[in-house]
């Protein structure tokens, strides 16, 4: 599997770290209701089985996080 | 189906003929007391102890393949207790002990062999950390060893293991072992079979019915069957089918890969893990050798795995065995890992009443079939949790009273580099 980085090109996957769902947003920690938003945040996974946007950290390289959208369920 | 010696030599000297299937095709009936949803052998066990333990035979176990075509039939077959956190360790050597009285409970071959289980450590950082589980196991009456080269010379063949990962130490968990796994799942399906339970094949659950917050039955390719309670035990698809109720859960599916060589004489006779390099490796009856690594690092519903892992797991096996460079990979398979937020299960009622879930088994699920269907089906039947699932709960990770052995927090694809040295993070 190979990731384009916007700084590097295409890569391969080997140097990049995964980060998981890029849909997901920090919430707002002085918001009301904050405990309840930060446990959906870290805890809580939409898990598709189809596309996936994905955060792709290019640790081996440029050092930006690359988003990658993927279809994931064959 | 019941087998004697006398229906042995009769159907060997009449071309075998006269075996007949060992679980019935049943249509599905209009309602049931209970439906499991996922024919694995976390439903199958649940729905057998269903009928054997709780009295409740009007039960179906509705599965969207064929019987066992999920993770029973897709992983390393490893059988061990040797966790470390008391809401863990209970339930673990719970399914030790049923593992150990297994066949005789359940009158078929599962071919349970107490062969044990060796987990090799290789820095001081590794050792403080199998000690302090080996101690925990030990003061909750769970055996293990702290062996030094002697004995670990006495329990595993080491000459075969190179230099590189000297100096020999290790952990062992004797009790431990491997089972058949398919026939894991077939003795359970039989015995829940002739106890009453239908078995309902090739029959995807595609919703729930659910009135004013009850569940009352599901809604599946061959019609809507009704329930008074419905408990979903479906693995790596466990998202996908509690979406249809509506619940968002902290599970992400993830491939895990495993390998199989040609058979050899034998050479492995324990389990042996190898947690510097990610790597575990037994053999198998036939006398192939069964290994795996880790996770492949991304969401997948993908019951096949990347090149990269192959690669890594063979570097690692290599770094450990070198001889295995040697025999030829016949096969290698993926299964989709429920991988809960601290890798430890879920057995608990959800929000919606009369739903139960059982999911989370991570990268570990096959050990703890025996023990996750007893407790799944005392949940069911009497609707509080068996004595030692109580802290295997949903809402743990809202609470803070996550059950994380490896201190590794919600992130199930952290893996490698920065936890090998010091964590036995894959057994």
């Amino acid at each position: 599997m190979r990731i384009p980085c916007p700084h590097c090109g295409e890569r391969d996957h080997a140097e990049f770290v995964y980060r998981g769902d890029a849909t997901v947003v920090r919430p707002d920690p002085d918001a009301s209701g904050a405990a309840r938003a930060f446990h959906e945040f870290v805890h809580l996974r939409t898990n598709p089985a189809g596309l996936h946007k994905e955060h792709w950290y290019h640790e081996g390289g440029a050092a930006l996080d690359c988003g990658r959208a993927q279809h994931r369920y064959t | 189906m019941r087998y004697s010696a006398f229906s042995v030599l009769k159907n060997a000297l009449t071309g075998h003929k006269g075996w007949k299937p060992v679980w019935r095709e049943p249509e599905p009936k209009a309602e049931y007391d209970v439906i499991i949803v996922g024919g694995g052998g976390h439903g199958l066990s649940t729905a057998y102890y269903l009928a054997k333990e709780f009295g409740l035979a009007n039960v179906a176990v509705i599965e969207k393949g064929y019987l066992g075509s999920g993770n029973i039939g897709r992983n390393t077959t490893i059988i061990r207790s040797n966790y470390m956190l008391p809401g863990n360790e209970r339930f673990y050597e719970l399914s030790m002990k049923l593992w150990e009285g297994l066949e005789q409970d359940f009158n078929y071959n599962a071919m349970v062999s107490q062969r044990g289980v060796i987990n090799l450590y290789h820095s001081d950082g590794q050792r403080d950390a199998y000690a302090r589980r080996g101690n925990a196991m030990r003061l909750e009456g769970v055996d293990a060893e702290l062996l030094d080269r002697k004995a670990l010379e006495k329990l595993c063949p080491i000459s075969i293991l190179t230099m590189v990962v000297s100096p020999f130490r290790g952990i062992a968990a004797k009790r431990g072992g491997t089972a058949r796994h398919d026939a894991v799942a077939w003795g359970y399906a039989r015995g829940a079979d002739m106890r009453g339970v239908d078995i309902i094949q090739n029959c995807e659950v595609t919703g729930f019915v659910i009135e004013a917050g009850v569940v009352k039955g599901v809604e599946t390719s061959k019609g809507t069957i009704r329930a008074k309670k419905v408990g979903v035990a479906a693995a790596g698809n466990t998202t996908r089918v509690m979406d249809k109720a509506g619940l968002r859960l902290p599970i992400e599916s993830h491939v895990l890969q495993a390998f199989v060589t040609e058979g050899l004489k034998p050479i492995i006779d324990t389990v042996i893990t190898f947690g510097v390099g990610h790597f575990y490796i037994s053999q198998s009856d036939k006398g192939g050798l069964v290994f795996g690594g880790d996770l492949d690092g991304y969401n997948s519903y993908a019951q096949r795995g990347d090149l990269a892992m192959v690669e890594h797991v063979c570097e690692a096996g290599m770094a450990m065995v070198p001889m295995i460079g040697r025999a030829r990979v016949l096969r290698s398979w993926g299964g989709i890992m429920d991988m809960s937020m601290d890798r430890s299960p879920i057995i608990d009622k959800t929000p919606v009443d009369g739903l139960y879930l059982n999911c989370g088994w991570c990268y570990g699920g096959f050990k703890a079939t025996p023990a996750s269907g007893m407790c799944f089906a005392h949940l069911i039947a009497r609707d509080a949790p068996h004595p030692v699932a109580t802290e295997l709960r949903l809402d743990r990770f809202e609470t803070g009273r996550v059950i994380d052995e490896t201190g590794r927090g919600a992130q199930p694809t952290c893996t490698e580099a920065s936890y090998a040295n010091s964590l036995p993070s894959l057994w």
